[in-house]
């Protein structure tokens, strides 16, 4: 059993300090969660807890079928890899490496063969003299993966382990971290980003966590879940708007009435869009916030809608190429711009008028607290 | 005639921008160098001009002796008595100093917020000026009066009152514990910095592999010093090389020349005796052997060197 259960997590540094408030969940066996959010929104809090580097106000923290707050980390079956690496810098990466099961005595062989195993998995095995100075970021960062391998951990915890990277190694060390966790299934793995491409592409779960007020008001979790599920499922505003990139369009809009393919909504701008959520409880003419993604802001003449229907005409204030796609902001009835992901080039330049397709399935509608109205 | 001028004069131009772009640095540099050149290289070559001298250093009697100051400093039983103190002090000025002042540290750093008012406390005796500490530890010591011997009289221990600083076989002793004193705070807040340094996420990485506080201490944080210890060691020879005023207050090099050091040696010889020839013998004596012995340590210890 290798699940990990938080059951009423609090924490606070001082009395009017909180960062972790009610935090209640389920990491189940061998699966791979993210911790994801802004910044303060106690995601690395949250693992350190689970380490035992730090204690929780209240609440209980289990692993397998045993309470741990009283447990020493090195008693945890978990191990670390820490955002700068943590590596002893005066031992080689082979006793970097041999360490922790020197410190649990295990016999020499079995440590030679272990950490020789390591090293063959990360492809590290001509560093295994070298000192950590002596290595590049890339290599470090795989000889505390393989410190943590070693110990054979029911947990592993990673805090931010690819922040240090360039771009493109950490594209790299991101599937051998996935390559890691499918060739130990056993494990659980708890993953803490700020990065959502990260979350998306790792993640069997991911725990979005709210940061200050909403923290305070709601509670830390503000979405656990799939990661497409909280990609087109948000629970509220937060989740819509931290998932994704550009974030998505939120347009103010008041509700116009429930038909039998969903919630009617009227844009100050006159348009009228119908969005496939149940707004039953909603009153007429109550202030919504309609939420819809560039990508899925079809321009009206590539999609084929009938102009009309679904559809938002603006003037083009932007655009932005990126050779397989391009960026087109769109002015009026907002006070961010709209902004809309069109393959290509698009065609589309500055000032001109533009209509683009909001299709229903992809849109999202709001309430005035925020959140997200249940699709049919 | 105008194209060649205005060429000559643009010559000129690029020619003064280029001997004030030379200038610059010397003109930065100039006040340190003169500063250094008045205050020490001339001090230093002057002090070894004076050694060839026979003169009372008074009047215009000097009277130019070769090397005789030299060969009777290298017979002369009385310096290398006071540079065997010396080194006896470096020696234990390093044994001493650089445990407790580890240690102090050590537990001041993990002693948290609550630990300020005793490091305050810790750095005092080094906010007191040498002459100061030496006049109250010379109190201290008293035969008749130092609480010292009061105290060992209150515990029953009467028997090994001594007369600290008058008896030849203890005032050094009585000195050099002063004078570790008087460095311990320094050398711990030199130790503290290294402490404060050392990241705290290895402390955690080995606390996860199972390290008890100790072996992060012996197998993680003591190599982190390493280059503060050797630095610090370095420092503490030197210092005790050189030592002065402490000693000269409290003993004055006595009695019977015990806790005699090189540079009290060399005050006698030129301001009591008005040996000023033979006192820059010694004072130049002392410059060599520091240089020596402070060049050895620092070749053997390299491989401690700090990594930038």
């Amino acid at each position: 059993m290798t699940s990990i259960t938080l059951s009423g997590v609090n924490k606070s540094f001082g009395a009017n300090f909180p960062v972790i408030s009610g935090v209640d969940l389920k990491i189940d066996d061998g699966e791979f969660c993210v911790f994801l959010g802004p910044s303060g929104c106690g995601k690395s809090t949250l693992l350190r807890m689970v380490a035992g580097l730090e204690t929780a106000y209240s609440g209980e923290i289990r692993i397998g079928d045993r309470v741990v707050d009283k447990v020493e980390p090195a008693d945890r079956e978990v191990a670390m890899v820490f955002q700068n690496y943590a590596l002893y810098p005066h031992m080689s990466v082979y006793d970097n490496m041999a360490f922790g099961l020197r410190q649990a005595k295990t016999p020499k062989d079995e440590i030679d063969r272990r950490v020789r195993e390591a090293a063959r998995i990360l492809q590290i095995e001509p560093l295994l003299d070298r000192m950590p100075k002596a290595l590049s970021g890339g290599q470090r960062q795989r000889v505390a993966i393989g410190r943590a391998i070693v110990r054979q951990p029911k947990v592993f915890l990673f805090d931010e382990p690819l922040s240090n990277l360039d771009a493109a190694l950490r594209v790299h060390m991101r599937s051998e971290i996935a390559t890691l966790h499918r060739n130990f299934p056993a494990a659980s793995m708890i993953y803490v980003t700020h990065d959502q491409t990260e979350a998306m592409a790792l993640a069997d779960k991911i725990v979005l966590l709210h940061a200050g007020k909403d923290m305070l008001k709601h509670g830390s979790i503000a979405q656990v879940g799939k990661p497409l599920d909280l990609y087109h499922r948000p629970r509220n505003l937060f989740v819509a708007g931290f998932l994704g990139s550009p974030t998505m369009n939120f347009i103010e809009a008041s509700f116009a009435g429930q038909q039998a393919d969903g919630a009617r909504v009227a844009l100050k701008s006159g348009e009228e869009i119908v969005v496939p959520v149940d707004g039953s409880t909603l009153a007429a003419g109550a202030a919504v916030t309609l939420g819809v993604r560039p990508e899925h802001l079809a321009p009206v003449a590539a999609s084929g809608a009938a102009l009309g229907a679904q559809t938002l005409t603006r003037r083009v204030s932007a655009v932005e190429h990126f050779g397989e796609y391009s960026f087109v902001y769109l002015d009026g009835g907002t006070p961010a711009p709209l902004i809309a992901k069109v393959a290509g080039d698009g065609g589309f330049k500055a000032g001109d008028s533009a209509s683009f397709a909001a299709p229903a399935d992809c849109c999202h509608l709001f309430d005035a607290d925020g959140i997200a109205l249940s699709h049919l | 005639m105008t194209d060649i001028s205005t060429r000559s004069a643009g010559g000129g131009a690029a020619g003064a921008a280029l001997s004030l772009k030379k200038l610059a640095p010397a003109v930065f540099l100039a006040p340190a160098v003169l500063l250094l050149a008045v205050y020490l290289i001339y001090p230093l070559i002057d002090s070894f001009r004076l050694s060839l001298l026979d003169w009372n250093g008074l009047g215009a009697n000097a009277r130019f002796v070769g090397l005789d100051n030299w060969k009777k400093l290298a017979t002369d039983a009385l310096f290398w008595e006071a540079a065997w103190n010396n080194i006896l002090l470096a020696v234990f000025s390093v044994l001493i100093q650089m445990p407790i002042a580890l240690i102090l540290a050590v537990v001041l750093d993990n002693a948290g917020k609550g630990s300020r008012i005793l490091k305050i406390l810790y750095f005092l005796p080094l906010l007191m000026s040498s002459v100061a500490l030496g006049v109250l530890f010379k109190y201290f010591y008293d035969v008749n009066f130092g609480p010292l011997n009061a105290l060992l009289d209150y515990v029953g221990l009467g028997s090994l009152a001594q007369d600290w600083l008058g008896d030849t076989r203890f005032a050094l002793g009585a000195v050099i514990a002063v004078v570790c004193w008087q460095f311990i705070p320094f050398y711990m807040v030199l130790f503290m910095a290294g402490l404060a340094s050392f990241p705290a996420e290895i402390s955690e990485a080995a606390k996860l592999d199972g390290a008890s506080e100790t072996t992060i201490f012996w197998k993680m944080k003591l190599p982190h010093l390493k280059g503060t210890l050797r630095t610090a060691i370095v420092l503490s020879v030197i210092g005790a090389l050189r030592y002065f005023d402490l000693i000269y207050v409290m003993t004055g090099g006595g009695p019977e020349g015990a806790s005699e050091l090189m540079a009290t040696y060399m005050y006698r010889n030129v301001f009591s005796s008005f040996q000023l020839g033979y006192g820059s013998t010694v004072a130049s004596a002392m410059f060599i052997i520091v240089i020596l012995i402070a060049s050895v340590l620092l070749r053997f210890s390299k491989r401690y060197e700090t990594e930038v």
